[in-house]
């Protein structure tokens, strides 16, 4: 049994997310998403890889999406209706509703800004969200019989979920993207502590540690200050959702307490559109925003309002929010084209751009022209700000993260290769966990142990329940036992309770573990017993002792624990009296050599564990060495054990054979 | 689901401390209580988040099935999917209880001097048609159309009364019921072309309203698909924005006073008419026969109106499902498919069981303890792979099984037993510690043999059991007698004694 890794996209590389787990006879995809920086065959995973005959009904259970970011679903309407995926879809209900959105805008942005062939339309996006099942966090989704999915908060993005697949045994999580620590809308990741076989994450900030988000917040407001104080126009490419509602919280509430009154614009229709959706979904932001919803919902902005394209050469300061956030085409980069050859203007950039879009070109560097392709150039004279806040997570927080779930494995994904490496080599070393990062189109193999499903008898489980209480006393039985011993034994009971048993195994049937007191009835068989026996000669020493054998038989019940001594004697015959007596003092003597406290002692027998000894008046006892030159003064034990006392009994004869016990 | 309730409520504080009690799940969100009880709430139907439950302890696993709707036209319906396979069903929808006899919308008609009696046929008529037999089907849409023509009936003896001059009092009761009548009365406005203010007066209506268009993953599909396409959960977020509705947190609110006009529609708490603004309100129209009363079932509609005497407004009193209805009970536990039903004795008359049920009936009734047997034999448990590579199994010689000593740790997790290795190794013995069958004497000689012990066997017939004694001569002395059901070894020689023992071991079934 194992889990099968196919890695179709942001291996060792950011965009794409696409990650094919098969276990158990299931297979996921995680993720599908599209590439940003490449325009040709490798913008889409390489579907052929799951199937060669193209049936992916019969290839995959489901598809689960984590997030609406475009290289997370960007190809879900590529593969539901062009490749012709028809099996079910799984996303939160935020990513449900905003993912057509992103789609759209961007199909938009593709065709009639760039006149690029369309890979899907209007209408393909509208008919896969309709396949669309949503998903709400901590549900248990049970996608048929053996899978199970769950979501969970990420952070990261509104609707954005870890997803916790189990089938069988086997157990995983895929992250998606997901932020360690709270943001103006979002509140942090939260998971259960999951027992997982493997744990995929993505690993964009794998070698970064960030400080206070507030200083980096303060630092952009003062630069978008500065710029509109000075007159300039502020362009902000942003993704039509995310980042652009948390940037709005932040000038709205920052423009409300510094009573500023120039223009915030949203782009076109399509932010606008959102910030509706926002409020209809506060349920899955920060408590925060959640709190204060019944007052004032958070989205409901004072200071924003829609932009038209003629402003776009309109005089005066004003912030702009346009999309798409790596200027790649559409309106971001028709106002940059505008706006970048003025040095009053500024434009911030987002913590990363794909490479091949322009933002990618304004964050390596400060370039003073930009060729946007063969013949056209932009001249690039305004200010540029890099926003190094980011939904993502940090190093700090992907290692807290795999610390606290403590999965078998972790396959890194979605970040780049040679600071995968590192904190790969961090994982491994520092937490001890199998690391891997898998370029994309590699397949993986990860072994899992199978746990055996088992049926338990009752009469096991009852007789575990008590098995604290038994353990506690039976640590004492071995004869060399000390006192730091027994308190190690105390504590390791109350840690766990140990449990004894027989497994039952037959061919059809699943095995089943009883309590070895009913083997023999479940097998409908006798028991045969089976002891061993030895008849032992102690020496004895006889005095007249008369007066003397009350204090003995006093003194020696104060050493005695849980004794059982018969009380009267009077009707007793002499015989057994004489016995007795001779059984207490052998316990006296056992006690001061042994130094064990546990030795039993019956009516007429010594007993320890299995371990039994009478007096024997036997003369032809079996059990006796026959022996010549048996004396007086010598007195006969008959012993008898169960073989599981074996070396506990040879040493108490040893002990025995050197006794000489006066009486 | 935690809303604040009314202010100023002397107990706020308190209600406040218990919900912070409270752990609130999702449906289908696993809870697990003490490492055995694992919980989960799956949607009943019957108002927002209202939920049946699945209980699965180690022992047992229990359906708790609580009042129950197919198709709620506000909330997420009825997930009985969720609740297949378990051993148990307690039946607790008592909805059928108190509305027996009609199950279905009726007209009240009050045969009283006091007040009005309504004889218009219209009444009759929706009364006669709601008791007609539905068809034995179980997720139809039956049901939604049957409560689809009672608000659209309703709504209609709304518009007369609009049309006759008189004002509509709609006392709150549950939240879906409002949200829905809302939405179809403001539809038939629109439709009649009426200008009429709607008004919600109540301290809560502010925060319930903006609260149920934040909750898409509560509600039903059909709603949960205007948030896919970007519409408002709810109409009354439109309705406000056009200033048809009016929310005031009282009566005594001075924008209302401004904005009053008669013939309005107020929506208001409290449906038992001794308590919020509907008591003034009642003042006020109570004498008016063109005014309109539109109470839930379950109110007695004679003692509620004494305080208003005399009663001259319009009634109408209507039930809208709420729960499972009697002809669909046997349906609802076929799907379920339990082994054993608890059912409620006040409604056992009506019960509708039949021979050929597969399950079974126990009735209970109030404070009463009832005993309910258990279905499970054996509990199940994992076995982690690393206890059993410890395993050493032995085959038995005469049946096909093999068996095998264990010995781990045992913890609970999440409704399970685990077994797994021991976390300090524990010290593990391949002496056999139990025996069954019986030793042939020459077998077990000539195994001695082979271990290089020469001895004799001396049968003894005298006793009851024969006894049979086999004298070890060389190298050690050693005695072994052996009967049916017991073998004893006395030799003083350890290492021969254990020779003898494993010579035994290997000739008799033994773990």
């Amino acid at each position: 049994m194992g889990i099968e890794c196919l890695v179709l996209g942001a291996g060792q590389e950011v965009g794409k997310s696409c990650v094919v787990v098969s276990m158990g006879g299931k297979r996921i995809m995680f993720d599908c998403g599209m590439h940003m920086g490449y325009l040709d065959n490798r913008r889409f995973p390489d579907f052929s890889l799951i199937s060669k005959t193209g049936d992916f009904d019969a290839a995959l259970t489901c598809v689960v999406i984590t997030h609406f970011h475009l290289d997370h679903v960007g190809a879900l309407p590529y593969f539901t209706e062009v490749c012709g995926y028809h099996g079910p879809i799984y996303m939160t209900y935020p990513t449900k509703a905003l993912a057509p959105l992103m789609l759209e805008d961007y199909r938009k942005v593709m065709v009639d800004r760039r006149g690029e062939e369309e890979q899907f339309t209007y209408d393909h996006i509208m008919e896969c969200m309709k396949k669309v099942t949503p998903l709400d966090l901590k549900q248990t989704v049970q996608v048929d019989k053996d899978l199970e999915i769950r979501a969970y908060y990420a952070g990261h993005v509104l609707g954005a979920a870890m997803i916790y697949a189990k089938v069988g045994e086997s157990t995983i999580v895929y992250t998606g993207d997901y932020n360690m620590t709270p943001d103006r809308h979002l509140g942090a990741a939260h998971i259960d502590r999951l027992q997982l076989d493997l744990l995929i994450t993505e690993s964009t900030y794998a070698t970064t540690i960030r400080d206070s988000k507030y200083a980096r917040e303060r630092e952009f407001l003062r630069a978008v200050h500065k710029c509109v104080a000075g007159g300039g126009k502020v362009l902000i490419p942003t993704f039509a959702l995310g980042r652009a509602q948390e940037l709005c919280i932040l000038l709205d509430d920052y423009w409300e307490r510094m009573n500023l009154k120039v223009p915030i614009y949203f782009s076109a229709g399509l932010t606008i559109q959102a910030n509706m959706y926002y409020k209809m979904l506060i349920g899955w932001t920060s408590q925060k925003i959640k709190d204060t919803s019944s007052v004032r919902n958070t989205f409901d902005f004072k200071h924003v309002c829609p932009f038209d394209r003629s402003l776009i050469n309109a005089s005066g300061p004003c912030v702009l929010f346009a999309t798409p956030g790596m200027i790649s085409g559409g309106f971001s980069l028709e106002v940059f084209k505008q706006w970048a050859p003025s040095e009053l203007n500024l434009v911030t950039l987002p913590g990363y751009c794909v490479a091949g879009t322009i933002g990618h070109k304004l964050m390596s560097g400060k370039p003073t022209k930009i060729d946007l392709d063969k013949d056209t150039y932009v001249d690039v004279r305004c200010q540029i700000h890099q926003l190094s806040f980011s939904p993502h997570t940090d190093a700090k927080g992907i290692m807290d993260l795999v610390e606290y779930l403590s999965p078998k494995h972790v396959i890194l994904v979605h970040g780049e290769r040679p600071k995968m490496a590192l904190l790969k080599e961090r994982i491994q070393s520092e937490l001890g966990i199998q690391c891997y990062y898998p370029a994309n189109n590699e397949k993986l193999l990860i072994s899992t142990t199978q746990n055996v499903k088992i049926d338990v008898t009752k009469k096991f489980i009852r007789n575990c329940s008590s098995a604290m209480l038994r353990n506690v006393k039976n640590s004492s039985l071995s004869i060399s036992d000390s006192s730091s011993k027994y308190t190690e034994i105390i504590k390791l009971a109350r840690e766990d309770t140990t449990a004894e048993g027989i497994l039952l195994m037959e061919k059809t049937k699943t095995a089943k573990l009883i309590h070895e007191n009913e083997l023999l009835r479940t097998l409908g068989v006798k028991e045969h017993q089976v002891r061993f026996a030895f008849c032992c000669p102690v020496e004895v020493t006889r005095m007249e002792h008369l007066s003397n054998e009350a204090n003995t038989t006093h003194c020696h019940e104060n050493s005695f624990r849980k004794v059982d001594v018969p009380r009267c004697l009077a009707t007793e015959d002499r015989l057994t009296t004489a016995n007795k007596t001779l059984l207490h003092i052998l316990l006296s003597e056992l006690e001061t050599r042994t130094e064990c406290k546990n030795i039993q002692i019956a009516s007429e027998s010594l007993q320890l564990h299995t371990f039994h000894v009478c007096v024997c008046s036997d003369e032809h006892c079996s059990h006796r060495k026959k022996e010549n030159g048996v004396g007086e003064s010598v007195v006969y034990f008959c012993c008898s054990w169960s073989p599981c006392d074996d070396r506990l009994a040879r040493e108490l004869l040893q002990i025995m054979g050197r006794l000489t016990l006066s009486c | 689901m935690g809303r604040s309730w009314g202010l100023g409520c002397p107990c706020t504080a308190d209600i406040k401390e218990c919900m912070q009690k409270i752990q609130p799940l999702k449906y289908g969100e696993e809870t697990c209580f003490n490492g055995s009880v694992i919980m989960k709430a799956y949607s009943s139907g019957l108002d927002i988040g209202s939920c049946n439950w699945t209980i699965n302890s180690l022992k047992r696993s229990v359906t708790y099935l609580s009042s129950s709707l197919c198709m709620p036209a506000c909330w997420k319906g009825f997930d009985y999917r969720s609740l297949l396979g378990n051993d148990l069903v307690i039946f607790s929808d008592l909805s059928s209880l108190n509305s027996t006899a009609n199950t279905c919308t009726e007209t009240h008609e009050i045969r009283n001097n006091d007040m009005i009696v309504d004889n218009d046929p219209s009444l009759r008529s929706a009364s006669a048609l709601s008791k007609v037999e539905i068809p034995h089907q179980l997720f139809g849409t039956d049901e939604t159309s049957d409560e689809i023509e009672k608000i659209s009936f309703l709504c209609s003896c709304i518009i007369d009364s609009l049309e006759g001059g008189g004002s509509v009092l709609i006392p709150v009761g549950r939240l879906g019921t409002v949200l829905l009548l809302l939405e179809q009365i403001s539809d038939s406005l629109e439709s009649f072309n009426l200008k009429v203010p709607i008004f919600m007066i109540s301290p809560t209506a502010e925060e319930t309203l903006a609260f149920v268009n934040t909750v898409p993953e509560w509600l039903s599909k059909q709603r949960q698909q205007k948030l896919f396409s970007g519409e408002a959960l709810f109409n009354h977020v439109e309705l406000r924005k056009v200033n048809r509705l009016h929310v005031f947190p009282s009566i005594y609110s001075s924008e209302l006073l401004m904005m009053w006009q008669e013939p309005c529609i107020i929506f208001s708490p409290h449906w038992s008419l001794r308590l919020g603004p509907v008591v003034p309100l009642l003042h006020r129209w109570h004498a008016d026969p063109k005014s309109l009363l539109i109470l839930e079932q379950g109110v007695n509609v004679e003692v509620a109106l004494l305080p208003f005497r005399p009663v001259a407004i319009k009634v109408l009193q209507c039930s809208f499902l709420s729960g499972i209805m009697m002809h669909k009970v046997e349906p609802v536990l076929e799907i379920l498919h339990p082994k054993l039903v608890l059912y409620p004795e006040d409604l056992r008359i009506q019960d509708p069981a039949k021979e050929n049920n597969s399950w079974s009936y126990l009735y209970y009734s109030e404070n009463v303890q009832l005993r309910v047997p258990s279905f499970v034999e054996d509990f199940k448990a994992c076995l982690e792979t690393n206890l059993t590579f410890q395993l050493r199994p032995r085959r038995l010689t005469q049946q096909n099984i093999a068996i095998a000593r264990l010995k781990g740790r045992i913890f609970l997790s999440k409704g399970k037993y685990f077994l797994a290795a021991p976390r300090i190794p524990m010290e593990s013995s391949n002496k056999q510690l139990l025996y069954w069958g019986s030793i042939e004497p020459t077998c077990l000689l000539m195994a001695l043999q082979e271990r290089g012990l020469v001895g004799t066997i001396h049968w003894n017939e005298d006793a009851a059991n024969s006894v049979c004694t086999i004298q070890i001569t060389n190298p050690e002395k050693a005695v072994i007698e052996t009967s049916a059901r017991k073998t004893t070894i006395s030799c003083e020689d350890e290492n021969t004694a254990t020779l003898i023992y494993e010579a035994l071991g290997n000739l008799c079934d033994g773990i």
